[in-house]
């Protein structure tokens, strides 16, 4: 067992490639890290030690782009032995513990590091996009170095169980690609020691710095990370990564990291913003000092604060002034920047949503609206994100071709922002009063989930209306605060749910795994097995042909000797049947249910059927959000920005009973996750993270392939018609499509066929006629209700008019009872009131309809009287006091009350 | 059209309507006009 100390041991970074080139190991007198460089120098290189010294001076010759750097940078390892592995998604469908892809590493987390797959190549070459939303507060004018998204480029080595190169051959690699290859001057690069840990694993890692800018990380992952006690891992990893924007900053030496990666689009901005060209001197005065910012554990506003400050004092002008230069750029460059990650986050397949990585994209898009805003510029957020793709496309193709689609779910979001904000003040105004009612005196974080989930409005916003002051809350803290609710959520409804108990759960200790029969022999439907235990109505066998609940399908039901099985679960490796009746002997005849099975496995395979026909209808970005299988209906809930068109709905349908018409074999096979994530793409991960060495992949060709462990039919063919037969929106974000397929379809068919006879049949016309007629039944009922209401306003009217006040002081008093119901007493009380009135009415019916009114000179409370008549009636009522409405039941009452009314008024 | 579309399209007509309870509603409806033309 080892620590932290032990891990930054000199043994570590005492590499013979320095030696041999001569590096000399130094001491950062600001940092206090070691660090290697060829000439003596006080500070280590990195940012908060030193201010970026390229911006007006780059340290990489050629001014090259990022294009540029990344075509040498792959000629020059494959030159060296690796091979190019293509792209991994920017969403981390495989990886279980994060939403998206944060470094290249993450494309063979866990399953490459713990064993379970193979590498796609060894060494493997990467150029992978990132995504991180931990720094998204330095993007903009913060760091000048932090992008949301952003091309870590790679060499990994899995050295296991053949070595294959370490920390000599690794350095010396990223070395020459540097010096000899970008051709940055030796005394311009230095290595600090650190140590690196991510994920459960660490290592010792040298950070590769020039001119204040780290250009490339390289660890040497060895260490399984305990809690902060390390034990050696089997497998010794090189996991470089290099950060390709960083490096073309570097070479380019513009102000900030947005310049050199996308200077087109940052040009378009400014011409679309009318934003003023910079004084040079201040700006890049403030851009060089920016390095030092600290921003990983300071707010980044009151940083900005600081440094302008500084510089103001240094050039000698005031803060304002330096904020008016640089405040419109901080808003062009997070526009870019959140554009850009929007287009691969969006084009990778997240719908905007209010949960998970679907949260994240709303985010990105409403702050960049936010900094559009902020600018007063017309124009569309979908504009920036078309150019950052055709900035890309030559690269990154797949997001080309997606472009129609990514740019609707922009435009569907920006709409929802428009229309959020127009009334963003009314509702923050709203919840402040209520806090101000319930005697609060801060905006709380409760109140900015709730401003958020309810009305879409980001605390940025919400602090802009405010009057209250606040909690100090971040957007990403508002993500952590959903997602706890929704986790809470779950576990909520786990403990609601049919679970067993913990000492049900207890009697499975000790038994064997459960010999699974249903994967095997398919259609095994009778078989005999051997009871290990019963605990109350729980059965344990040797072996099962029961299919257990799981992956959104209901379970076999049937019956295990003569008792019935009602539910089956599976527990770890052991399936459980909960049983109505008695087990008596030891060795069970058992039989599943096949018509149920049947009936299960058609609207599996057909949920499979239907997933591929929404990509089709709908787009790429459709993915599978959930999905439950029932013998007699099933539904699939997919990502989708809105609801789609009836159109839509019934091309879904026609086009999944085409495939199942076509009789296409469907593949059931297992492969290595490697081998089926090559083969089939990341796609297949559509039920989410699927644990395990071996994959079992259903492939219908040509259509749809997942990972799924449910059981499917053999051929589309056997799935029967399919029939969506509703739509529903579960969450936001997310489409529900109910169906059902073969025999559970024709039943349904059926009972909606009795339903339109019974229905035809109540208004006497054929089938076909039922919408017609129902049409014409309608306008029939509204016509008639028009004119009741016209004669009940002229009766009410008619019979106000035949009623006398009575004059008590200056008060024309009405007190009557008459035969009908509110609206007939509201009628007439239009025809009676004038200022000086107070009338009240009783409408004789069911019940006893009571209604005040008070004119505007008379001080008496309608509303307070009609509760107190409603109540001394039995009754319930109240109001304003002008006017009052409530209802009585005991009639018994009414002619003493009336009498009382007009003694207390002239009391 | 099969029944499903000629339910859909009635209730497309009334709204937003549970189709299951479909023939009652077109019952009560029934019922109302007989009992306004009555009123009228």
């Amino acid at each position: 067992m080892l620590t932290r100390e032990d891990l930054l041991k000199p043994e570590h970074f005492n590499l013979k490639f320095f030696k041999q080139n001569g590096f000399l190991r130094q001491k950062c007198k600001k940092c206090g890290n070691n660090f290697w460089a060829t000439v003596q120098q006080d500070e280590c290189g990195d940012a908060s030690c030193v201010s970026y010294n390229f911006i007006g001076s780059p340290v990489i010759p050629g001014k090259l782009t990022w294009k540029k750097i990344r075509e040498k940078y792959i000629k020059f390892f494959e030159n060296n032995g690796h091979q190019f592995v293509k792209r991994y998604p920017v969403v981390a469908r495989w990886k279980p513990d994060t939403l998206f892809t944060g470094a290249g590493i993450f494309n063979y987390m866990p399953w490459v590091l713990n064993g379970s797959a193979k590498p796609p190549a060894n060494p493997a070459l990467t150029d992978q996009p990132s995504v991180r939303f931990v720094d998204i507060d330095n993007v903009g004018l913060g760091t000048g170095r932090h992008c949301t998204e952003f091309s870590m480029l790679g060499h990994h080595v899995f050295n296991s169980p053949k070595q294959i190169y370490w920390k000599e051959k690794a350095i010396e690699l990223c070395h020459g690609f540097f010096t000899s290859e970008l051709k940055l001057p030796l005394d311009k690069i230095s290595f600090v020691e650190n140590l690196w840990k991510g994920g459960g694993n660490a290592g010792p890692c040298f950070e590769v710095m020039s001119g204040g800018n780290e250009i490339a990380t390289m660890v040497f992952m060895e260490f399984e990370d305990r809690g902060g006690i390390y034990s050696p891992m089997k497998m010794k990893v090189v996991d470089p990564g290099y950060g390709l924007e960083r490096i073309a900053w570097a070479s380019q030496g513009t102000p900030t990291i947005y310049d050199s990666i996308y200077p087109k689009v940052i040009k378009f901005l400014r011409k679309e913003g009318r934003i003023k060209s910079y004084n040079k001197k201040v700006f890049e005065e403030f851009c060089k000092l920016s390095s030092c910012m600290n921003v990983e554990d300071v707010n980044v506003e009151e940083e900005r604060k600081i440094l302008i400050d500084i510089i103001g004092k240094k050039l000698g002008t005031t803060p304002d002034e330096i904020m008016e230069q640089v405040y419109p750029y901080h808003n062009i460059y997070r526009i870019a920047d959140h554009s850009k990650a929007l287009a691969f986050i969006l084009g990778d397949g997240v719908v905007p949503s209010n949960i998970q990585e679907g949260y994240l994209a709303r985010l990105l898009i409403r702050r960049a609206l936010h900094s559009i805003r902020n600018l007063g510029m017309a124009l569309d957020l979908g504009t920036v994100v078309e150019q950052q793709i055709n900035e890309v496309k030559d690269i990154y193709p797949e997001l080309d071709e997606k472009m129609k689609n990514i740019l609707k779910m922009v435009e569907s979001e920006e709409e929802k922002y428009k229309s959020n904000m127009k009334n963003a003040s009314g509702n923050v105004k709203k919840f402040q009063d209520i806090l101000l009612r319930g005697g609060k005196k801060k905006f709380d974080k409760k109140s900015f989930v709730m401003l958020y989930e309810s009305y879409g409005l980001n605390p940025e916003i919400v602090k802009e209306h405010l009057d209250l002051p606040s909690e100090s809350v971040t957007a990403l803290d508002i993500k952590e605060e959903i997602r706890k609710n929704l986790e809470e959520e779950e576990t909520r409804k786990k403990r609601t749910g049919d679970y067993q108990s913990e000492d049900q759960l207890a009697f499975l200790d000790g038994l064997p795994q459960t010999e699974i029969l249903y994967y095997e022999k398919e259609d095994l439907f009778n078989f005999e097995a051997r009871v290990l235990k019963v605990f109350d109505n729980l059965v344990v066998l040797d072996k099962s042909g029961f299919y257990p609940r799981g992956g959104g399908a209901e379970p076999d039901l049937g019956t295990i000797g003569s008792a019935k099985v009602i539910d089956v679960e599976k527990k770890g490796n052991i399936i459980v049947h909960t049983i109505e009746g008695q087990i008596d002997s030891v060795t069970v005849k058992c039989s599943v249910d096949m018509d149920r099975r049947d009936r299960i496995v058609r609207h599996h395979t057909g949920a499979h059927v239907i997933n591929g026909a929404c990509q089709r209808v709908l787009g790429p970005h459709i993915w599978q959000r959930g999905t439950r299988k029932g013998a007699n209906k099933a539904h699939l809930d997919v990502s989708h920005y809105e609801i789609p068109s009836p159109e839509q709905i019934r091309k879904i349908e026609n086009i999944s009973n085409e495939l199942i018409k076509k009789k296409v074999n469907i593949e059931k096979k297992v492969f290595g996750r490697t081998e089926a994530e090559q083969k089939f793409g990341f796609r297949i991960y559509q039920g989410g993270v699927v644990p395990g060495e071996k994959l079992k992949i259903v492939n219908i060709p040509g259509w749809d392939a997942e990972a799924c462990g449910g059981l499917h039919k053999n051929n589309t063919s056997e799935v029967g018609k399919i029939i969506i037969s509703k739509i529903e929106k579960p969450h936001d974000g997310v489409i529900r499509l109910v169906f059902r397929a073969g025999p559970a379809a024709e039943d349904w068919l059926v009972s909606r066929t009795n339903i339109l006879k019974e229905s035809a049949k109540v208004l006497g016309v054929k089938d076909s006629d039922l919408p017609k007629a129902v049409k014409q039944l309608l306008t029939k009922w509204k016509t008639l209700r028009k004119r009741l209401e016209i004669k009940n306003k002229k009766e009410a009217a008619d019979l106000a008019k035949k009623i006398k006040s009575e004059k008590v002081g200056s008060i024309e008093l009405v007190v009557q009872e008459v035969d009908g119901d509110m609206k007939k007493l509201q009628e007439m009380s239009r025809t009676l009131g004038n200022d000086n009135t107070f009338i009240t009415l009783f409408g004789i019916g069911e019940k006893i309809s009571v209604f005040c009114s008070a004119g505007k000179n008379v001080n008496i409370n309608a509303g307070l009287i009609t509760s107190k008549l409603c109540s001394d009636l039995g009754g319930k009522g109240g109001g304003s006091p002008t006017l009052g409405r409530g209802f009585g039941v005991d009639k018994s009452k009414l002619a003493k009350i009336k009498d009382k009314i007009k003694k207390e008024l002239i009391v | 059209m099969n029944a499903n579309d000629i339910l859909l399209e009635t209730a497309h007509e009334l709204g937003s309507i549970d189709i299951e309870q479909l023939p009652q509603l077109l019952a009560k409806f029934k019922s109302e006009i007989a009992q306004m033309e009555k009123d009228l």
